[in-house]
């Protein structure tokens, strides 16, 4: 599982990873949330993103995806996920996000050639807070911003090469 | 990988999803407040799936109505979705049970008369694909037809769930017609 992979590892095949990180988004969106994500026309504030879901990503690919959104939008995905009012969303709405941020990395690492059996993924946790520093052994960021009914859905891949 | 948290708190929505209050936090030296053996939880209608109950299942046009689903998923919210799914698909749905990992799904085969399994791969405790193997040596659960619902879509991983007993088997995101789909076969062919 660890050998490693010529394919994943030049710079060109990693070119287009950030629209597939996107369209990977886009779909978990428009199939479990019945929402189509909206490409802003300005990138928005990043501000009030005090919702951080991450899994961790091991074998040719290691790394963390984060998916970054307000505890509105979070209420508002568990909402439109189980047919609950967001105003009533409570533990649900991390476990909707965990569960967003693993489905987005699954289907993005089964779009990329020979990372579906070669990276296992973990399962997700999920940060409630914006004050905090996360340290991994990254080398190579990459992020997108899409709007989720108007606000700031943050997409990022940490590679650890 | 470290992590430095500095006041937000931490979750692990797996077990946020079993277990309320305390359950789920990471304590700051990065170690989860785990309690495993968590009961398991059942919803809708409660007829037609205990043990030597009245109600069993009946067949109706080839498929089974008043079925008992065990929806195995370490996140509420995706058995919800998967639950609601199974409804969207026109099944008749006497009851679903609910397990959060392997071991407990296991448990809930054995006391239960279960129709169909819909069953994550990657879950703590106990996986799907261990699940689904040991579940090959419960002699109550023989014929039960087990469905695959995760995010690992490759190849391999189908040919390790279909080799260890699985009929069918969803990729994640998915929706309520890929459910019907690959549900309503396995369960004429049952």
């Amino acid at each position: 599982m660890n050998s490693p992979n010529p394919a994943l590892s030049s710079a060109q095949s990693r070119e287009c990873w950030l629209p597939t990180l996107q369209l990977a988004m886009q779909e978990v969106f428009e199939l479990m949330l019945a929402c189509p994500l909206e490409v802003p026309v300005e990138l928005p504030l990043e501000e009030g993103l005090d919702i951080t879901s991450m899994v961790g990503l091991a074998g040719q690919l290691c790394g963390i995806l984060t998916v970054r959104c307000s505890a509105k939008s979070a209420a508002r995905m568990a909402s439109r996920m189980l047919g609950i009012d967001a105003e009533t969303a409570g533990p649900e709405m991390w476990d909707a996000v965990g569960e967003i941020c693993n489905m987005v990395a699954g289907n993005f690492k089964n779009k990329i050639t020979g990372l579906g059996d070669g990276c296992m993924l973990s399962v997700p946790t999920v940060i409630t807070g914006a004050e905090y520093n996360l340290h991994s052994m990254v080398n190579e960021e990459m992020h997108t911003t899409l709007l989720f009914e108007g606000e700031p859905v943050v997409l990022s891949l940490e590679v650890h090469n | 990988m470290g992590s430095s948290v500095n006041g937000p708190e931490v979750h692990c929505p797996t077990v946020h999803a079993e277990r309320e209050g305390c359950a789920g936090e990471v304590a700051k030296e990065g170690r989860l407040k785990w309690t495993p053996g968590l009961p398991i939880k059942t919803s809708g209608e409660r007829r037609g799936c205990d043990s030597m109950g009245p109600g069993r299942p009946e067949r109706i046009g080839g498929n089974m109505n008043n079925i008992c689903a065990l929806i195995v998923d370490d996140s509420s919210v995706m058995r919800k979705i998967v639950e609601r799914s199974l409804r969207q698909a026109g099944l008749s749905i006497a009851q679903v049970l609910e397990a959060g990992n392997g071991a407990e799904a296991l448990a809930a085969v054995q006391k239960n008369k279960v129709d169909l399994i819909l069953c994550d791969i990657n879950m703590p405790v106990m996986d799907g694909l261990e699940f689904v193997k040991q579940l090959s040596g419960v002699e109550s659960a023989k014929g039960i037809p087990v469905v695959m619902i995760t995010t690992e879509g490759s190849e391999g991983h189908v040919v390790q769930a279909l080799s260890a007993g699985a009929r069918g088997y969803i990729r994640k995101p998915f929706t309520p017609d890929q459910v019907k789909e690959h549900v309503l076969p396995v369960l004429e062919a049952k």
